[in-house]
């Protein structure tokens, strides 16, 4: 966890001292993929030769599908309790969640589906849920379990949480993570649409 | 989302190809240090971003506060759900 907060840290106080010219965006962006794919190769050649990594998803069958359910119902119940205590509506609260930290998608479609101040509170909010998901990571697993050490991340699961969560299980969350991550992320525009228009 | 997914299978596939200790240990040093320079990079664009940095100080408690509930919700319904799977494992 140390490392992987110290690798955050040290990145915003670079971007933030100016040292990094602003004119290279585009090659931050690029780099950005470039790592991400990197990380992914890597996590699928490590999951090669893992044979207890499958296991979990062959023993569960068809009920692997529960675990993004549940962190669905547990992400939007949490959305739906901040509701109740903060001048926000029901409806903000469950569509901004519902990005499940998938910040640029959710962002951007509730921007295009008429309210950009809730779009940007939606990337703000899902920022915030990767970066939570980052630091927490290793100690949700070790005291709540493998199934929400995934739930954490969302559809974050698949990509940018995919490393860290290998890391943490030693690559036995592999699988149940990119399953769960795949399912969030195909949710995403479905939740987020359903909320804000029909509630 | 799908080319990250041929990218996983790649690597799956490639790592089948070599050696266990070998694939292992590569797979090991390629995802450690594509996470180190994923993270630094993210941790750029969000220092480096003004805009990006007003978003995320404007929203601040809010913004926080409703992506702290949905992730600690996430987290205590999916460790029900696990508890209530491995209990009717047999």
């Amino acid at each position: 966890m140390i490392g992987i907060v110290l690798s955050l840290g040290a990145g915003i106080l670079f971007g933030f001292s100016g040292l990094f010219p602003s004119a290279f965006g585009g090659f931050l962006e690029r780099w950005i993929d470039v790592s991400l794919y990197v990380l992914v190769f890597g996590v699928g050649m490590e999951l090669a030769w893992e044979s207890k990594a499958f296991e979990e998803i062959r023993s569960l069958g068809f009920r692997v599908f529960f675990l993004p359910l549940a962190a669905m119902a547990g992400s939007l119940l949490g959305a739906a309790f901040v509701a109740l205590c903060s001048p926000m509506t029901l409806r903000e609260c469950l569509a901004v969640a519902s990005g499940f930290g998938w910040y640029s998608l959710s962002g951007v479609l509730l921007a295009r589906l008429g309210n950009p101040s809730l779009g940007l509170f939606a990337f703000a909010t899902n920022v915030f849920r990767e970066i939570l998901t980052l630091v927490n990571l290793e100690w949700v697993y070790r005291v709540f379990g493998g199934w929400a050490a995934v739930a954490l991340g969302g559809a974050t699961s698949m990509d940018t949480t995919l490393g860290v969560l290998s890391r943490v299980s030693g690559g036995k969350l592999v699988p149940l993570g990119v399953v769960s991550g795949v399912l969030h992320s195909l949710c995403v525009p479905f939740w987020v649409t359903l909320f804000f228009r029909f509630l | 989302m799908w080319l990250l997914l041929v990218v996983l299978a790649l690597g799956f596939f490639v790592g089948r190809l070599v050696r266990s200790g070998l694939a292992k240990g590569v797979g090991k040093t390629l995802s450690t240090v594509g996470l180190v320079f994923l993270l630094f990079a993210m941790g750029v664009r969000l220092g480096q971003e003004g805009f990006l940095r007003m978003k995320l100080t404007s929203f601040g408690l809010s913004a926080l506060s409703l992506a702290f509930a949905a992730g600690a919700g996430a987290v205590v319904f999916a460790g029900l759900a696990e508890r209530v799977m491995r209990r009717r494992r047999p």
